[in-house]
């Protein structure tokens, strides 16, 4: 296997040395930095370099957050719910409090008491409003939320203390799946809503319905982008202490998103942002998973602020599948009208979301994108599209790599191979039939998305070059016949990358050395 | 990337160069890691900050060597008078008289930094195609990959190294998605899955040996003209797999399957 990756690598060729648009940008300025009109090499942009912190990754010494050292540190445990939805009828930790170590316990009802629900921006704007505690508040919704958390001295001690809570539950009837969460008669998980909606997208371009008269083939699919878990190698952590003299509460954690954690225990705890300090460490491995505010990373903080005493808390395996939050789970339903020739004229899609019991978005469920993107890289005349986001009682679900495009991509592809088998046609040709061109650019795609540049036709034909994709259909035709199941897949995808703003700073010291300052992180 | 970025505008080596993330008490707001963002982001960002550094310490540069700026050069470190390659002055001498706080050089405001905040407004759009070819054993059900392409078009590739990491990574837990992983509840809402024995993610040894290449389209809407690459496999591969594995299933009549398309399922 490593000489065969190892292969791979050498083989790949990378690109001329290019000058870069830096070049460009140095001669529109009126400096001496016009000089960049000489540098006809670029320095390091576009060549392979290797990461300057590869070395300690791969040494074995990066510091995650795990690692931070943290003298007279606690640890926290959780009670987690076994159940998908009951009311929490008595809790009784006084046993716990025998455990060797026991510290403290608190329940969700004690936190909501002190602590504020957690933030709603204004980006979740059109999603129905929820308040969420970082613990369980008389009810739980998913197995695995957060009931009661424990303080020990070890963590030994707080997983023994944990497992010595008695909580009382009262079974409710649960909700599993999106399409059954819809019914009117649906147990409900947030009593206060009139469904288990949390959020609805309806768009209409064009006009489907005269397009789907019109067309010789219809094609419909019913598909499931299945539930996933970000199995990342570090698990989520935190650790957080506090300096009393400073009034300063330092908080270290593996996030992708430090100033959205800081804002989010800011806005929980009620204090101000500048009294509290994220710190990332070595992050190993986030997926998308380890964004946004969870419910252990504002216990951790806000425990240790009220014990004012170093906490800390990295979960087990276990915790992490039942309680980190999931990925995809999205059914689709597509109906889609092509002409003879494959060109494709109408799409109909409805799509549902799975969110779990919260939508722990900080913005509007991940499958905005997935609406957003429904035409991907096809010129698409009439679309019509129905988005439901709906709560179950099933682990929260977000942002996992690649976060709602991923989902677009499986459906409009599935979908091209679908049509071509119908009309007799090459998946190849369908897919060149109805590629945006050159000339389409810039382009805006019927669900507003701006395209910026792309020359699809090339990459396709150079795909197609690079697989011998003629050679590789007579190589499967051969082995066929001699009885073997050989098949030949093709995907064509665009994204929609790069969502807001970010920062940098580069500050020269008096001895020249420079330091970059910026909002993003590597995640390992 | 942010060291390349900085390195490649000021001429700087790369150890000269110090990056620091993840801390809210020394960076100024930020969003984050996520969403293909860091280098169309970030880096532009960087890219933007470290031009405004540069244009500074031109300013004081032609003021010391009694020039106009147009008539400087600037290479690996060190600015020239065009035509006078004796009249030098170099990155550190100019660094260290920046923070020359009275009667600075060319009345300069002290200290040599910039901060930039970057919004190009919308998203980039990346593109690919990826091919597959694979086997299903007739009598498991297994699927073996036999070949991976991934062609991709990022835009400008800063690193052609990290891009190529980017591809291979995300293309594995694509083919995660397609074969193998899948969180199950029970009809009462009941996780089935809760351990690595029963969730299943993909082994080293699962993974084909994944052939890549790269056309680049410049994004028009950063100044780096990149676009995002961190997600392209995760987005292609699932759908690649399945195609592929419906298209050897096709002299059997089987028109649909779904994921994870594990042997039982196959």
């Amino acid at each position: 296997m490593a000489a065969a990756a190892l292969a791979v690598l050498t083989s790949f060729s990378y690109p001329e040395r290019h000058s870069f648009p830096f070049v460009r940008a140095c001669r529109e300025s009126s400096s001496a930095i016009r000089e960049g009109d000489n540098i006809s090499e670029s320095r390091y942009l576009g060549r392979p370099v290797h990461r300057l912190e590869d070395e300690r990754y791969l040494r074995g010494r990066a510091i995650f957050t795990d690692d931070i050292a943290l003298p007279g540190a606690l640890y926290l445990a959780l009670v987690r719910s076994p159940y998908p939805h009951a009311e929490i009828t008595n809790l009784d930790w006084s046993p716990a409090a025998r455990v060797p170590g026991f510290v403290t316990a608190l329940s969700g009802r004690d936190l909501a008491d002190w602590l504020e629900p957690f933030p709603v921006p204004p980006q979740s704007a059109g999603v129905s409003p929820q308040r969420r505690y970082p613990l369980a508040v008389d009810r739980v919704r998913f197995v695995g939320e957060g009931v009661v958390a424990v303080v020990a001295t070890s963590r030994s001690a707080a997983e023994d203390a944990a497992a010595e809570v008695l909580v009382e539950y009262r079974e409710l009837p649960a909700v599993i799946d999106p399409e059954a969460a819809l019914a009117p008669d649906a147990p409900r998980l947030h009593p206060d809503w009139p469904d288990n909606e949390a959020f609805r997208w309806d768009l209409i371009f064009g006009d489907v319905d005269t397009a789907l008269r019109s067309a010789v083939a219809i094609i419909e699919l019913r598909l499931v982008n299945q539930r996933v878990y970000a199995a990342f190698l570090e698990p989520r952590a935190e650790a957080a202490t506090v300096d009393r003299a400073h009034g300063q509460l330092t908080v270290w954690a593996s996030t992708q998103t430090p100033h959205t954690l800081r804002a989010g225990i800011a806005s929980v705890l009620g204090i101000p942002e500048h009294s509290i300090r994220i710190v990332t460490p070595d992050v190993g491995g986030a997926f998308g998973a380890k964004g946004g505010l969870y419910p252990e990373y504002v216990q951790v903080a806000a425990l240790a602020w009220r014990l004012q005493r170093p906490i800390r808390w990295t979960e087990s395996r276990a915790e992490s599948i039942r309680a980190t939050n999931h990925g995809r789970d999205q059914p689709q339903f597509v109906r889609a009208a092509f002409r003879r020739d494959g060109t494709l004229l109408a799409l109909d899609v409805h799509l549902l979301r799975n969110l779990g019991a919260w939508n722990a978005s900080p913005t509007r469920p991940t499958a905005v994108l997935t609406g957003l993107a429904i035409t991907g890289p096809y010129r698409v005349p009439n679309l019509r599209l129905s988005l439901r986001c709906v709560v179950t009682n099933t682990t929260p679900q977000a942002a996992y790599r690649g976060a709602g495009r991923p989902e677009s991509s499986y459906l409009l592809e599935r979908l091209m191979d679908a049509g071509a088998n119908r009309l007799g046609l090459d998946p190849m040709v369908i897919r060149q039939r109805n590629l945006l061109h050159p000339e389409d650019f810039p382009h805006r795609s019927p669900t507003g998305a701006p395209y910026d540049s792309g020359n699809y036709p090339a990459v396709l034909a150079e795909a197609l070059r690079r697989f011998d994709y003629a050679g590789a259909r007579r190589e499967q035709a051969r082995l066929r016949f001699a009885g073997r199941l050989i098949g030949i897949g093709i995907a064509a995808f665009c994204e929609l990358s790069g969502p807001g703003w970010e920062s940098a700073i580069v500050r020269a010291h008096p001895d020249g050395t420079v330091t970059v300052l910026s909002g993003i992180a590597p995640s390992g | 990337m942010l060291a390349l970025v900085v390195g490649e505008v000021l001429q700087l080596p790369l150890e000269r160069i110090r990056v620091v993330t993840g801390d809210t008490a020394a960076i100024q707001q930020g969003i984050g890691t996520f969403g293909s963002r860091s280098t169309a982001l970030g880096g532009s960002a960087a890219y933007l900050a470290a031009r405004d550094v540069l244009e500074k310490a031109c300013h004081i540069a032609s003021h010391l060597l009694e020039v106009a700026p147009e008539d400087l050069e600037y290479r690996d470190g060190g600015f020239s008078v065009r035509g006078s390659p004796d009249r030098t002055i170099s990155w550190q001498q100019i660094a260290r008289l920046a923070y020359v706080i009275e009667d600075p050089p060319g009345g300069v405001a002290p200290g040599l930094e910039g901060t930039r905040f970057f919004n190009p407004g919308r998203r980039n759009v990346p593109f690919g195609v990826h091919l597959a070819l694979v086997e299903v054993d007739p009598e498991t059900g297994l699927v073996t990959i036999l070949r991976y392409l991934a062609v991709d078009d990022s835009g400008r590739l800063v690193n052609p190294l990290l891009a190529e990491g980017q591809i291979h990574g995300s293309v594995a837990q694509g083919i995660g998605q397609a074969l193998y992983e899948g969180i199950v509840y029970s009809q009462n809402g009941h996780l089935l899955t809760q351990n690595f024995l029963e969730y299943a993610v993909l082994r080293a040894a699962q993974v084909p040996s994944i052939e890549t290449a790269h056309l680049e389209t410049p994004s028009p809407i950063n100044p780096l003209g990149v676009k995002g690459i961190g997600e392209a496999g995760t987005t292609a591969a699932p759908p690649t797999i399945v195609n592929a594995v419906l298209d050897a299933l096709r002299p059997l009549s089987v028109h649909h399957l779904d994921m994870p398309s594990t042997p039982e399922r196959v």
